[in-house]
């Protein structure tokens, strides 16, 4: 027979699920630019923590953080294996079914997002992480520093500067 | 550049599961959380406290022998041979104590070590003696005691010499004659103990005889008063001539020729070739006839008192 805390711990991870479920999945398609793939470390990324919670026992005290730092852990683990390139071409990308965006939304906003998410795939790590959490995920400061456990400060620096040389790529 | 990020915020919205994406990777989770399901996390002290309080009996019995077993072992350390503990102290202790010796040197030194705990053990057996010993039992027990401790040393010795060829084989000379120090000094050691014990039997063996003497003239006068009762009219259960002859025989200790004359009045004839201390009482009848004959220097004390009027030749 299960206990209450067991219960309890179910109960968060099911309303987990319920609400990140598709930021985890798009935090892994914009970096892994495959929706199979990406389908496949969100569920892996959820497995993880599981996991991490049956073995301690005990709650998260900031599950989203926990689950966005698991699925970064995860897609590197995948770029490693799979020797993806990680500067992948956007040609490259679309042939293997990368849309960020539907054509029919007009040309003019195509480009300009493809360009952009190249853009941002140029950048070094540090500050493409922040800027896909920026423009991707539409987290503020406050949220980004919770998923990379840094200062707010320290985000707020790297957004900054991403953005100097993601406009120096762009124009 | 700001509408390029617009444009991609506008697009990262529209990326997400469908909802039977969604439902499936949820059922694959579920799958995944029935194998491996939450168990309780306790801590080693709470572990600890469950398994104490839900097992009280056999942690009982455990502490119960661990106290026994150590109180035991150390009370055995200090017994002498005949005691009780002795064979825990010279069976267990010392066996698993020399576990640990590996080296052959090592393993002479400790033995060594037990041969002078034997000594040792002598001399306290020759100090217990001293506080007197009342009875033939204890007379006897002692006796078995020493014999007991002297067997072990000698099977320290015979190890010692053992260890000590092993050693000289190996060419480690010097060793070996370390080993040989220790094993004449212990050997001196010993024959020391067991000369004054020897000595201290002697003198027991003498007060004994004294105190025989002592028990002998008293009956002596005691039949000179007409109030004795000789050691041939105490009254044993014997009443037929078999019977008192297996009795003299067993008394006797004897090698025995034993002869019946064959005369019809039932004599019984017995001849003794012993020096062991004979007492006999009997109690008969009939006519009975005792030949004692001895051949060394031990003096034979024969006293017989008769108070039957039937014919007794001696």
């Amino acid at each position: 027979m299960q206990t209450t805390s067991s219960q309890n711990i179910e109960a968060m991870f099911r309303e987990a699920y319920k609400n990140h479920a598709d930021a985890i999945f798009r935090h892994c398609f914009f970096r892994v630019f495959d929706r199979e793939v990406a389908k496949e470390l969100t569920q892996d990324t959820f497995m993880r923590t599981w996991d991490y919670l049956v073995k301690k026992s005990g709650g998260i005290d900031n599950i989203r953080a926990f689950l966005y730092k698991t699925a970064t852990n995860l897609v590197i683990d995948n770029r490693r294996r799979a020797k993806l390139r990680h500067h992948a071409s956007l040609e490259v990308l679309q042939e293997k079914g990368f849309e960020p965006v539907k054509k029919d939304t007009g040309a003019n906003v195509h480009v300009e997002t493809t360009l952009a998410v190249e853009a941002i795939q140029q950048l070094k790590g540090p500050y493409c992480e922040v800027l896909f959490l920026r423009y991707v995920h539409g987290f503020g400061p406050k949220e980004i520093s919770d998923c990379l456990r840094l200062s707010e400060n320290t985000v707020s620096v790297r957004i900054h500067r991403g953005l100097k040389q993601l406009q120096k790529i762009i124009l | 550049m700001k509408r390029h990020l617009q444009y991609l915020e506008q697009a990262a919205r529209e990326v997400h599961l469908r909802e039977d994406e969604k439902a499936f990777i949820k059922q694959r989770l579920d799958v995944y959380m029935q194998e491996h399901p939450v168990r309780e996390h306790r801590s080693v002290r709470q572990r600890m406290y469950l398994f104490i309080t839900t097992h009280p009996m056999p942690i009982a019995i455990f502490a119960l022998a661990l106290l026994l077993g150590g109180g035991t072992s150390v009370a055995a350390a200090q017994s002498l041979p005949g005691d009780i503990l002795y064979p825990v102290k010279t069976e267990i202790n010392e066996p698993v104590r020399g576990w640990f010796y590996l080296d052959a040197e090592a393993k002479a030194e400790f033995e060594a070590w037990l041969a002078e705990r034997r000594n040792d053990e002598l001399a306290r057996l020759e100090t217990r003696a001293e506080a007197g010993l009342s009875s033939d039992e204890r007379r006897e027990r002692a006796l078995e005691a020493r014999t007991r401790a002297e067997a072990l040393f000698e099977t320290h010795v015979d190890r010692l010499n053992l260890l000590a060829d092993r050693l000289e084989e190996e060419g480690r000379t010097e060793a070996a004659a370390r080993i040989d120090a220790s094993l004449n000094h212990v050997l001196d050691v010993h024959a020391d103990i067991r000369a004054r014990l020897e000595a201290q039997s002697d003198v027991e063996d003498e007060d004994m005889d004294a105190g025989d003497e002592a028990d002998d003239e008293e009956t002596t006068e005691d039949d000179e008063n007409g109030e004795g009762r000789g050691i041939l009219n105490r009254p044993i259960d014997v009443q037929n001539r078999d019977t008192i002859r297996l009795k003299l025989r067993e008394l006797f200790r004897m090698d025995n020729t034993d002869e019946t004359s064959g005369s019809t009045d039932a004599d019984t004839d017995v001849e003794a070739d012993t020096d062991a201390g004979i007492e006999t009482d009997v109690e008969t009848d009939e006519k009975l006839e005792v030949d004692i004959d001895t051949n060394n220097d031990v003096e034979a004390n024969v006293d017989i008192n008769v108070t039957t009027s039937s014919g007794l030749n001696l």
